[in-house]
This record gives structure tokens, C-alpha cells and sequence, in this order.
């Protein structure tokens, strides 16, 4: 990522509505912004350590992804989170978004994550690699057949 | 749609309200942070009050009691109600079931363990002074220590406290705290209380403890062992005017105890003499139901503690 985030404050307002965008097309919205609300609690907590790493911004994304994968979730918090997203309206999708979203849904998990944190959370190819603890040509290759699925499934559909 | 294009992927996402995020971020900062202070304001109220028992009371052979430098007992205090426990481990890494569970006995404890579904062999407890329970903790990174039991009436809520920043760099974990409790400290029966918390458990739950069955010697040959808080234990005679019976053991204590006893009612102070083989605890005519302190202090007492007249000290 970009600049040096020098408080958790910069760092919520740097990387959390992307992150955030990312994980609800890769899982679902209500999720993804419980997950990364409490990724950045926990780097609040402990800010004098994570604020020393190379890249705090990782460590919240890993935590994040942790919380999502394991399919934990604070249901105590749903409304306050609910407020804070407004999912794409029904009257908005249009059949290509239709097919957009079924397609991307019927990619595998991992693959889906690499797809949505590449292009919607705009991270490097390296910055996906140490989020989903995988080699950066893992990533390569899986955003390539990723296309190629896509696409794909996108003619089948057309 | 039939081009694949990245860019398209956006239009997928939700809008996210920045500002609102990050008002519920700043929301629950605050209220983690006062949580925080709590926890150590009780850590450091524990601590004060066991520092504050260090000038203590101890009962003479002779029956009669003698007060050393520094802070007496203090018969109703707080203190004098918390549980005494010991955390026999947190474990992790098993199937999380996330239900407060817990065992009066070998046989509860079996079940305990194997519908916590730990494959290994349960800890060996001595239930005859011990109770166990289970408390499940949905754990957020930072594992919290079990500092001690709230105490209000009957139902005990565990207090859990998180370690200083800097520490708190685990994986998200579940964890489970084995813990074992006084009986002395919660008969007849007890409510364990694990409240909703943000981190720690998703919803309130309450179990009821029934410790009174079962689980009492006949004999009393343990070895001494101060295994209640700052050798204090409370004991709640059913029916205090009529007399009965509570095996020391029962109240974790031990042939040769020494003790005093003092009601609730109008703090009034008895010693017991160490010497016989029962003691014979009677106590006028106390309103039914009144519940009394039983402060142990030395190594020597009689196998059973029987309602009945006291002598007044």
C-alpha cells in the first residue's frame, strides 16, 4: 500500500471501506464489515506492536480474513454494523451484474478472495500473497485462471 | 455481459458509510477502553485487599483471639465472599462448543469432558473439596486471564481481564478455562454466570450449580491445605435453630482446625474449642436461614462441625 499509515485512525481511514468492499463480494457485506471492525479493534489493542511492523495494514487484513474464514460473528453488534453498508440495491443489478456476481460466486474460495482483494481492495500482487499466506506466484496464477473461468462463465451465460 | 474486466468487480460492493464506520469504530474503542480500566481497577482492588489481610487474625490454641499488626478480618467485607478457585488449564484447539458446563463429581466430570469433546483424560480432582466447571470464551486475539468470580447472591460471573498491550498477539482462538472452585465457597448450590460480551461470549448464558449432593467423606483424613480464600469459608446451616450437621470437610477443613465463627446477622463472634472429638456449634435462637462465617486459622479441629449452642468468645 501506498503511504505509511502513523496511527490505527489513518490506517481505519486508508484501508477500511476497501477492505471492506473486497470481503463482501468475496463472502457477504454484513460479515466482511464485522470482520474488519473488529481486525481494526484488535490492532487498536496493540498498536505499539503492530504499528512496528513492516505492515500494519497486512496484519489487519490477516486478522480480518481469520475472523471471515472461521465463519465467527458477533451477532450482538449486526444492527450497528448493518447501518454502516448499503448493500447494491435489487432495482440496481442489471443482468450483467446478475452475472457478474454468480460468476464470481462460483469461483472457489481462495480464488474468489484473490480476485476481490486484487481488484476491488486494490492490493499488490504481494500484498494478496502475505494476506492469504500463499506464494506471490499463487497468486499470479490464480488470478489467471480466475480470468479465464470468468470469462468463461460470463459467455456461458451471455 | 460477455468481457471479463476487473474494474466491473466494484460495482458488486456495497457502499460503506466511512464516517459511520468509523463512529461504531470509535464507539467501541471507547467502550473497550473503559471495560479495560475496570478490569484493572478490580485487579488492583484484589490486590489491595489481599495485601490488607496481611495483618491478620489468628486464633490462639487457648480459643481466645489475638490480632496481629495491620487490618483484621472483616467479617462482611467483599472479600470474604469471593470464591476461592485455581484454573487447572485453558484449553484450545478442541471443538468449541461455547456451553458453560460444570461437574460436582467423577461421574459429572466424565460427561463434562466428553461433551466438551476433549479426547484426553479428564484432570483428577479431588470433588470432595472441589467443584469444576467449564467456561468458554470466544477469544479475540488478545486471551484475557480469569481473575477471579464476581459474587452477587448466589451467582458467581467470571471476571476476565486482558493483558497489557504488547501481549496480545494470538491467533483467534476459542478457548476454554478448566477451572475448579471451593465447595466451601458455594454451598449449597451456585449460579455460574458467563455474561454477553463483545469478545468473549456471544450471548449470556447461566448454570445452575447444585453442590450440595454427593460429594461429602465420612472421614476426615485430607491433609491441611489452605484451599479457601485467605482461610476463610462460609458455611449456610439449612436450619440453623434446630441444629444439624456439616462435615468439615464439607467446608474444606480438617481434623485439628481451629475456628471461629461469626453470625451474619449481628456479627457476633464464636471460638470453638479445638479439643473434642465434634464440635458442638449452638447458636441460641438465630433467625432461620442465618448463614455463618467460619474463619479457619491453625492446623488442628475435630471431624464435624454440629449445629448447636455456640459459647460466646
Amino acid at each position: 500500500m501506498e503511504n505509511v499509515a502513523t496511527s490505527v485512525e489513518d490506517l481505519f481511514d486508508r484501508d477500511y471501506a476497501r477492505l471492506v468492499k473486497a470481503l463482501a463480494v468475496a463472502f457477504d457485506a454484513e460479515s466482511a464489515a464485522d470482520a474488519v471492525q473488529e481486525a481494526f479493534i484488535a490492532a487498536d489493542r496493540r498498536w505499539r506492536v503492530v504499528s512496528e511492523y513492516d505492515d500494519p495494514g497486512g496484519w489487519v487484513r490477516h486478522v480480518a480474513l481469520n475472523r471471515l474464514l472461521s465463519g465467527r460473528r458477533n451477532s450482538r453488534r449486526r444492527y450497528e454494523i448493518l447501518a454502516t453498508i448499503r448493500i447494491v440495491a435489487h432495482e440496481d443489478m442489471t443482468d450483467a451484474r446478475l452475472d457478474l456476481q454468480r460468476a464470481i460466486a462460483a469461483l472457489p474460495d481462495r480464488m474468489r478472495l484473490t480476485v476481490c482483494l486484487y481488484y476491488i481492495a486494490d492490493l499488490s500482487i504481494n500484498e494478496v500473497a502475505a494476506s492469504l499466506d500463499v506464494a506471490a506466484g499463487t497468486v499470479k496464477s490464480n488470478l489467471a485462471d480466475a480470468r479465464q473461468r470468468l470469462q468463461s462463465l460470463l459467455e456461458d451465460r451471455a | 455481459m460477455t468481457e471479463w474486466d476487473g474494474n466491473d468487480l466494484a460495482l458488486l460492493a456495497p457502499d460503506v458509510d466511512q464516517d459511520r464506520s468509523r463512529a461504531l469504530f470509535d464507539r467501541r474503542r471507547a467502550r473497550r477502553r473503559t471495560r479495560r480500566r475496570a478490569g484493572i481497577a478490580v485487579l488492583t482492588l484484589t490486590v489491595l485487599a489481599i495485601a490488607g489481610i496481611g495483618g491478620y487474625v489468628w486464633i490462639e490454641r487457648s480459643g481466645t483471639v489475638a490480632v496481629e499488626t495491620g487490618v483484621a478480618y472483616q467479617p462482611s467485607t467483599d472479600d470474604a465472599d469471593l470464591p476461592a478457585f485455581e484454573v487447572l488449564e485453558v484449553r484450545v484447539g478442541a471443538e468449541w462448543t461455547g456451553t458453560l458446563r460444570a461437574a460436582v463429581d467423577r461421574a459429572g466430570l466424565d460427561t463434562l469432558w466428553s461433551e466438551s469433546g476433549f479426547d484426553d483424560q479428564p484432570p483428577d480432582v479431588d470433588f470432595r473439596r472441589w467443584v469444576l466447571v467449564a467456561i468458554p470464551i470466544s477469544d479475540d486475539a488478545c486471551p484475557p486471564a480469569l481473575a477471579g468470580f464476581d459474587r452477587t447472591g448466589a451467582t458467581l460471573t467470571p471476571t476476565f481481564v486482558e493483558p497489557n498491550e504488547g501481549l496480545c498477539v494470538q491467533p483467534l482462538i476459542p478457548k476454554t478455562f478448566i477451572v475448579t472452585i471451593n465447595r466451601s465457597t458455594v454451598i449449597p448450590s451456585f449460579t455460574l454466570r458467563l455474561p454477553r460480551d463483545r469478545s468473549l461470549a456471544p450471548a449470556e448464558q447461566l448454570l445452575d450449580v447444585n453442590v450440595s449432593g454427593g460429594s461429602s467423606p465420612a472421614t476426615t483424613d485430607l491433609e491441611l491445605r489452605p484451599c479457601v480464600y485467605h482461610d476463610e469459608a462460609r458455611v449456610c446451616l439449612d436450619n440453623p435453630g434446630s441444629g444439624g450437621v456439616v462435615a468439615l470437610r464439607a467446608i474444606g477443613l480438617q481434623l485439628g482446625s481451629n475456628l471461629m465463627v461469626q453470625t451474619e446477622s449481628d456479627e457476633s463472634v464464636y471460638t470453638i474449642q479445638d479439643e473434642a472429638e465434634q464440635i458442638v456449634a449452638f447458636y441460641g435462637a438465630p433467625p432461620t436461614g442465618t448463614k455463618l462465617s467460619v474463619i479457619v486459622r491453625g492446623r488442628t479441629a475435630t471431624g464435624k462441625l454440629i449445629a448447636g449452642p455456640l459459647r460466646t468468645g
